[in-house]
């Protein structure tokens, strides 16, 4: 069976997805589990760790402090940057980051800015003159698929789990005071959630795919949601799609979202009552 | 400061808050007989260990001291790249690597040169148990990210690698562990947290010249008993070095054990599994 699936691997896939199944025995229209630990490093601000699958991807958040833009004297800055090392996977090598990893990152920095996943404004210390930065690095730790997904859930996890120091600022005598005692929590606004769907031929869809999956896939698509709206499709090459197709998966994105945000709080509420 | 392009940067230089912060949060200048977890001066903080952790590698392996965490993963051979001549002996590419989050101050995604000499260290530690020879003009390459850095990281990265590459089936004579050593004038301190290396490097303690200060880190290999790799910094007397090899070489034995342990465990793991799906 191994060297059929070597040998053949487009036509092994085949022959399962006729039944309706996939190799690893999940259905085409069959989520992977997803698990999620929230605020586990504690040398970071906020931290997440999310598994979708065998997938395994680490969010930790460092706030520091800064002068803000001229032009926007109130924003603070969100700096998202998605890390696909050459640990998790050996399709990466060492170096500097893949075309995939910046694609990655210019993808979930657009959706975390153009939704306004928290307010610039509200990292405002004293305009004009200090700011809160918050770097975001989100690091994959095993690329086994649907990683925009895992980055997306990492991203919000995170997020939710910072605490942040209170910072004074005189105005007269340029002094910078911190407070650690009292910690502030982020005010998250939206909660994108990417879903991974991959293009196998025109007919078949398959739903949260592995890392075989997408490779032997002509093409990848990722629907985003936020709160039961449509954030973003993205759709990079691939088949032609049909607008029934399209609906479809958008129909079970959304129910998906609505688990992870049931995960999301559960974990988050947890963390809280330790 | 370089400028990356390939990475969202901020625009400015930002600061840590901490370097503000009331309470600061000042170094003891020395380290007690207390140490300020509770433990005992020769105490090994407790250790967990896991091994094929991560599917799409060849091998992995995760080591955790309390708070300090380090992943490793280890992928099948690939040719030397960039090598025209044979070399008879395969070689280790080694990555270390801290996550930008790791440590209390930011670090970058660039390679900078504490990483460099760590991943020095990590190769140097972990050839001479590595059967090479057996892969011609081929390299293992060996990824070693710490999540989180709590003192001892290079100790844990050669115990972890050391795990994933077993893990990874790559051959080898001996398993190699590592311990580190701290010192401070009169207080020998086994597996050193992040503040109390920080204590142990802050300033040399020339007084007596008997003492010294710093750190030592031994990787060793149990059954031919020998050491593969000693990094030291700071400064000791000569003649006290034999004494703080035997009580890292001591501690470095209770560790092989949870290796040997470890490994074991899952290849029993496996073998019921094997069976299993045979009877089903």
């Amino acid at each position: 069976m191994d060297h059929y699936k070597s040998v053949h691997p487009l036509k092994y896939y085949q022959d399962y997805l006729i039944h309706d199944l996939r190799p690893d025995g999940r259905s085409i229209s069959k989520f992977r589990n997803i698990a999620m630990n929230v605020d586990s490093i504690t040398t970071a601000n906020g931290s997440a760790v999310v598994r979708v699958g065998n997938t395994c991807v680490v969010c930790g958040i460092k706030a520091e402090l800064g002068p803000p833009r001229t032009e926007e004297p109130e924003n603070g800055f969100l700096l998202i940057n998605v890390d696909l090392p050459s640990l998790c996977s050996s399709q990466f090598r060492p170096g500097p980051p893949s075309d995939k990893a910046q694609v990655l990152t210019a993808f979930v920095n657009n959706i975390a800015l153009q939704c306004g996943i928290i307010e610039l404004k509200s990292l405002c210390i004293q305009a004009d003159k200090l700011v809160w930065t918050l770097y975001c690095d989100i690091i994959c730790i095993n690329y086994d698929g649907a990683v925009a997904d895992a980055c997306f859930t990492s991203l919000i996890g995170a997020l939710l789990s910072v605490s942040l120091p209170k910072v004074e600022y005189n105005n007269e005598t340029n002094v910078i005071s911190v407070n650690e005692e009292t910690k502030i929590s982020l005010n998250v606004l939206c909660k994108p959630i990417a879903t991974s769907f991959a293009i196998f031929n025109e007919k078949t869809i398959l739903v949260d795919p592995c890392e075989e999956e997408e490779l032997l896939s002509s093409g990848m698509f990722c629907i985003v949601i936020s709160d039961n709206e449509l954030c973003s499709i993205h759709k990079p090459g691939g088949n032609v799609l049909e607008e029934e197709q399209i609906k479809k998966c958008i129909s079970k994105a959304k129910e998906r979202t609505v688990l992870i945000y049931e995960l999301i709080q559960a974990t988050t509420f947890k963390q809280k009552l330790l | 400061m370089p400028v990356d392009s390939f990475r969202v940067t901020a625009p400015f230089n930002t600061t840590d808050y901490r370097v503000y912060s009331k309470k600061q949060n000042e170094l003891p200048k020395t380290v007690q007989k207390e140490r300020h977890d509770g433990r005992q001066s020769n105490e090994h903080r407790p250790i967990v260990m896991k091994i094929g952790i991560l599917s799409q590698a060849k091998g992995s392996a995760y080591v955790e001291y309390q708070n300090t965490k380090v992943i490793c993963s280890v992928f099948d051979p690939r040719e030397i790249p960039n090598k025209s001549e044979y070399s008879v002996n395969g070689g280790l590419y080694c990555e270390f690597k801290f996550a930008s989050f790791s440590t209390q101050k930011r670090r970058g995604f660039i390679r900078d040169a504490e990483e460099r000499e760590y991943s020095v260290h990590l190769r140097r530690a972990l050839e001479p148990a590595v059967i090479r020879h057996q892969f011609s003009n081929f390299q293992v390459d060996i990824y070693v990210l710490v999540l989180e850095n709590d003192g001892s990281c290079l100790a844990a990265a050669i115990s972890c690698a050391n795990l994933a590459l077993a893990n990874a089936c790559v051959p080898m004579h001996d398993l190699v562990t590592a311990v580190s050593l701290g010192l401070f004038g009169e207080h020998e301190i086994i597996d050193p947290t992040y503040s109390e290396e920080r204590s142990c490097l802050s300033k040399p303690y020339v007084n007596q010249a008997e003492q010294g200060q710093g750190i030592i880190t031994v990787s060793y290999m149990k059954i031919f008993q020998q050491i593969t790799e000693i990094v030291h910094c700071g400064i000791m007397h000569s003649s006290s070095i034999n004494h703080y090899i035997e009580k890292l070489i001591a501690e470095n034995e209770k560790i092989y054990n949870l290796c040997r342990q470890c490994l074991v465990g899952n290849i029993l793991v496996h073998l019921r599994e094997k069976k299993e799906t045979e009877a089903a």
